[in-house]
């Protein structure tokens, strides 16, 4: 018991820790990276739309080196094959047999950059490889690393030669952020301040892919009670009443539940509260909602009229 | 199988025969005993073959059950109507589907005819414990129902047994309604005339014998009550009256030729003494006769007398509920005797009781004239010679009288009674039996006078010149304690065994509390539900100021309350389901509305924990006083953590007592009252 109190006390340091490496590479967007970093011990996969610039990549790189994961990034393009992403089977000669070429996606930390330039075949393989955590080439099925942990981003202007993701295909990221531009003063400093390359590549790791699945393990014991599961079964019977093309999946209503287990402990606390929910909403709307009118979705502005107008349980 | 939608769960139809066997036994009361229990057979024979799974019997058996059993029937009662018949065959048939126990649409079948014969039991009885039970079968029937449509066995039987009682009750609002505004038609509801003349009376009898009355003594069952307005009567005065009998045919005494009803409405009687005005409540099922103090003034409507005045209820009336009456004990009736009725009160069969006549004739001549000192010579020889009072009197083949007035000399009211009579016509004085109750127990509880069967009594009139009838009880020349006290008190030396309840009565004082209580509710069940007739009714639309409007006016009132009712538990229904009751939550309410009434104006949407925040920033002497209850309202909603036993009542007190500190209370409360105010101290949190 005492221990595992300790081992606890342990590892909310280390996440701590975590955030506090990104935190310094990454400029004034505390909130995003917690949220990253909630995605990542939820064991989800994370969406950034975003206009191009603005540290996507930064954030990508800082997070994996801080975390002791190696990773690799795919920048997606509309001649971008499957077997890019996945890998190939090529005959050797001297062994007389095929062998198999692990692609990129055979890492901790995948940064599929602008995954909507690929073709949906492509995206889809990533997809697939997501959900399953394994991918299947010439009927031989190879799993991915554990942790696995995809970043993709998104370019949010409408360009030509681009294929949006299907709902369906968006449902399964766990949280969208978007970065946004800096602060005055955090652009300042970032001006002012050492190179992030140079940065990122004296980053030590505070963690290594170990440490980063005992913090998942210790996220799914936070508490969930039914009171709080009353609580999001509300919001997304909300999300259901018509005002979006679809509402929240179950699968959703998971993601956001996972999420904000993972808020909750990085909180510091073994129970989920309505506040962990509410700070992990806007993030987990953001790309699964559509208006019926056709506009486009603020999503913190939908996640305050939410957590207004669903009552407390 | 259980998967089939049409097919009920084998555990739900062996539920539906256990339920309708319940239903059934209490018929084995009043139907002839064959056929519930051919009835419980059947069902037992299907429950046999459901359990092992086999095949019920097939349709040529079942045809010539069905052929049986209406043959039976038939044979028994010579008819298929009427109340006994009809309710005989309905069990039988009962019985018999259970046999083709198939599908749902059987099962359904038999579970609505279950209810129906729920409410055939009220053609018999309608007492309190019976009304109970039947509305337990109705609860077990409803659950059944419910097992029948659940194929799948979703619902525990606890879940089934909760709402089955929680549609039970809340149907009670609406039967409620309709008890006291669906029209009423005059007379018990569940009348049948035909069988109303028939049924047997367990209460006096026309005739007596010895042992007839001793029978009835032992019977601790209620025979009426009376609620006086006023002083009750002595003991000693409680004869109640009932048939006079005044043919003796030496063994027997019948009531002679049925007199004339010669009184309808005022009865002529020299009236004097006290006056006592009582309501009287026959016991539902109860006597044909009633029988008030003697005598009362004025008949009440329904009530016809003879010319010995009996008291007797006129079927035609169809009379419910209590009998009102104002009686003078002390009175003088028939002060001249028209010569035929003197005849027949001196009557005495020839050559009875020899030595009785004898000694008679020995007083008349000792006497003269004197015809009251003929009745205290007999008194007399009643209380000087060894007589003793005894329910169980050594049997008498020979002459009655003689026989017990000079041989065994043991008997008990109905042969001191009798004796004494044909004494009194030997001696040439008209006199006659009277059949009654004597005496009856006050129930303080209810205010009333509780008269049993067990209290049945016979005595003598004998009719003295001038003076015209007068009640003479030679039991109470044996027996005083029996007129003074009770059957009880006058058996009690000679040690003979009563019932325990019965013998008890002097005992035990818990037990008898217990037994005044019990019987207090049944006076108010029949006083209130079985009472609640015609002239009832319209009492109540008159103190409603609706009489003007009759039926037209309940069958209004009905349907809009009936309406009402219905909505009133939809819009209940509808507010459980929105609001889970959950004590947690409302913990929560009370805390947030003590602290928006000290001006923390409540945010839509802002959990504990953020509000926790906001008082830390913006009213810390509040935030001191919540911390640890936020802390541990929140272990207790979310952190899976069970309240402590008298927690909750604690924690909800704490939110209900916080209050600003006085010092900071002129100063703060302002500007927290408008809405969120900037932190004043710079020890955000």
């Amino acid at each position: 018991m005492d221990q595992a109190m300790q081992a606890g006390v342990d590892l909310r340091a280390r996440a701590r820790k975590l955030l506090a490496a990104i935190d310094e590479v990454v400029l004034g967007k505390q909130r995003a990276v917690r949220l990253a970093v909630c995605t990542l011990l939820g064991r989800g996969h994370l969406l950034i739309e975003d206009v191009p610039g603005v540290g996507k990549t930064t954030l990508a790189h800082a997070l994996a080196a801080a975390a002791g994961l190696d990773w690799q990034r795919i920048q997606f393009t509309s001649d971008l094959l499957p077997a890019d992403i996945l890998g190939v089977s090529v005959y050797d000669r001297e062994r007389g047999a095929f062998r198999f070429h692990p692609g990129p996606v055979f890492s901790h930390l995948v940064l599929a950059d602008e995954i909507n330039r690929a073709t949906p075949k492509t995206q889809s393989a990533l997809l697939e490889a997501m959900e399953e955590q394994q991918v299947t080439i010439e009927g031989e099925t190879h799993r991915l690393a554990d942790p696995f942990f995809v970043i993709a981003t998104r370019n949010p202007l409408e360009q030509a030669g681009t294929y949006p993701l299907p709902e369906s295909q968006l449902d399964r990221f766990m949280l969208q952020i978007s970065l946004g531009y800096p602060e005055p003063a955090t652009e300042r400093a970032l001006l002012m301040g050492e190179d992030r390359r140079r940065l990122l590549a004296r980053m030590a790791p505070v963690c290594d892919a170990a440490t980063v699945l005992s913090l998942q393990v210790a996220v799914e014991g936070v508490h969930a009670s039914e009171t709080l599961v009353d609580y999001l079964e509300a919001i997304v019977r909300w999300t259901r009443s018509g005002r979006f093309h679809l509402g929240l999946s179950p699968r959703a209503a998971l993601a956001l539940l996972r999420a904000a287990r993972a808020w909750a402990w990085l909180e510091g606390r073994d129970m989920v509260l309505p506040e962990d929910l509410q700070a992990v909403l806007a993030a987990g709307l953001a790309h699964r909602l559509q208006p019926q009118d056709g506009s486009r979705i603020e999503p913190e502005a939908l996640a305050r009229e939410i957590i207004e107008s669903v009552p407390l349980p | 199988m259980a998967s089939n939608p049409d097919r009920p769960r084998r555990e739900a139809l062996l539920a539906l025969l256990g339920v309708q066997a319940l239903v059934l036994l209490p018929h084995l009361y009043h139907l002839p005993w064959w056929a519930p229990a051919t009835a419980l057979l059947c069902m037992a024979w299907s429950a046999l073959r459901l359990r092992q799974g086999r095949r019920l019997p097939g349709t040529p058996i079942r045809l010539l059950l069905v052929a049986a059993g209406t043959l039976a029937t038939l044979l028994w009662f010579h008819s298929l109507n009427g109340r006994e018949a009809g309710v005989t065959l309905l069990v039988l048939m009962l019985g018999l589907k259970s046999l083709e126990l198939r599908g749902l649409r059987d099962a359904l079948f038999l579970l609505f005819i279950d209810y129906f014969l729920v409410a055939t039991q009220f053609l018999w009885d309608q007492s309190l414990p019976l009304v109970l039970y039947l509305l337990l079968s109705a609860v077990l029937l409803t659950a059944v129902l419910m097992a029948l449509n659940d194929p799948h066995g979703l619902l525990p039987a606890r879940s089934l047994l909760r709402r089955a009682a929680g549609l039970t009750v809340s149907a009670l609002p609406i039967m409620l309604l309709l008890f006291l505004l669906f029209p009423r038609l005059p007379g018990p509801l569940w009348g049948l005339p035909a069988e109303q003349g028939a049924a047997a009376r367990t209460g006096l009898g026309e005739e007596m014998r010895p042992g007839d009355i001793a029978r009835l003594v032992r019977s601790d069952t209620p025979a009426f009550r009376v609620r006086f307005d006023g002083p009750l009567p002595p003991q000693a005065e409680r004869y109640w009256r009932g048939p006079v009998l005044d043919h003796f045919d030496g063994r027997r005494w019948t009531r002679g030729r049925p007199e004339p009803r010669v009184h309808r409405g005022q009865l002529e009687l020299d009236r004097q003494g006290p006056r006592y005005r009582y309501r009287l409540w026959p016991v539902e099922g109860g006597q044909r006769w009633v029988t008030p103090l003697p005598y009362p003034v004025v008949l009440p409507p329904g009530l016809e007398a003879s010319g010995n005045l009996e008291f007797r209820v006129d079927d035609k009336a169809r009379h419910t509920g209590p009998w009102q009456f104002t009686s003078y004990t002390r009175y003088r009736l028939d002060a001249g005797l028209d010569p035929a009725k003197r005849q027949r009160n001196l009557q005495l069969p020839p050559d009875t009781a020899p030595r009785a006549r004898a000694l008679a004739h020995s007083w008349r001549q000792a006497a003269g004239d004197d015809d009251m000192a003929v009745v205290r010579a007999a008194l007399a020889l009643i209380r000087e010679r060894p007589f003793h009072y005894t329910l169980r009197p050594p049997p008498l083949p020979g002459d009655v009288v003689d026989g017990f007035l000079f041989e065994t000399r043991k008997g008990f009211c109905e042969h001191y009674a009798g004796s004494f009579v044909v004494l009194m016509r030997a001696a040439g004085i008209p006199a006659r039996v009277v059949t009654g109750y004597q005496g009856g127990e006050y129930n303080a509880l209810g205010d009333y006078l509780l008269v049993r069967q067990s209290d049945a009594h016979a005595w003598a009139e004998v009719w003295l010149e001038g003076r015209g009838w007068i009640r003479v009880d030679p039991t109470a020349a044996v027996a005083p304690e029996r007129i003074e006290r009770g059957v009880s008190a006058a058996l009690g030396d000679a040690g003979e065994a009563l019932p325990l309840l019965l013998g008890s009565r002097y005992g035990s004082n818990l037990l008898n509390r217990l037994r005044m209580t019990w019987d207090s509710i049944g006076y108010y069940w029949d006083a209130w539900v079985l009472g609640f007739g015609p002239e009832r009714q319209a009492e109540l639309l008159t103190r409603l100021g609706l009489e003007r409007f009759g039926w037209r006016a309940l069958i209004l009132l009905l349907v809009a309350g009936v309406l009402g009712s219905m909505l009133f538990l939809m819009w209940l229904s509808l507010r459980r389901s929105r609001t889970p009751p959950a004590p947690l939550a409302g913990l929560e309410r009370d805390l947030r509305r003590r602290l928006a009434r000290l001006g923390v104006a409540p945010r839509p949407g802002e959990g504990l924990l953020a509000l926790q925040r906001r008082l830390e920033r913006e009213a810390p002497a509040l935030a001191q006083q919540t911390r640890a209850l936020v802390q541990r309202l929140l272990t207790l909603r979310y952190g899976g953590a069970r309240s402590h036993p008298g927690e909750l009542a604690r924690l909800r007190r704490q939110a209900r007592r916080l209050a600003w500190p006085r010092e900071e209370k002129r100063h703060k409360k302002g500007p927290h009252s408008g809405g969120p105010a900037k932190t004043e101290s710079g020890n955000g949190y």
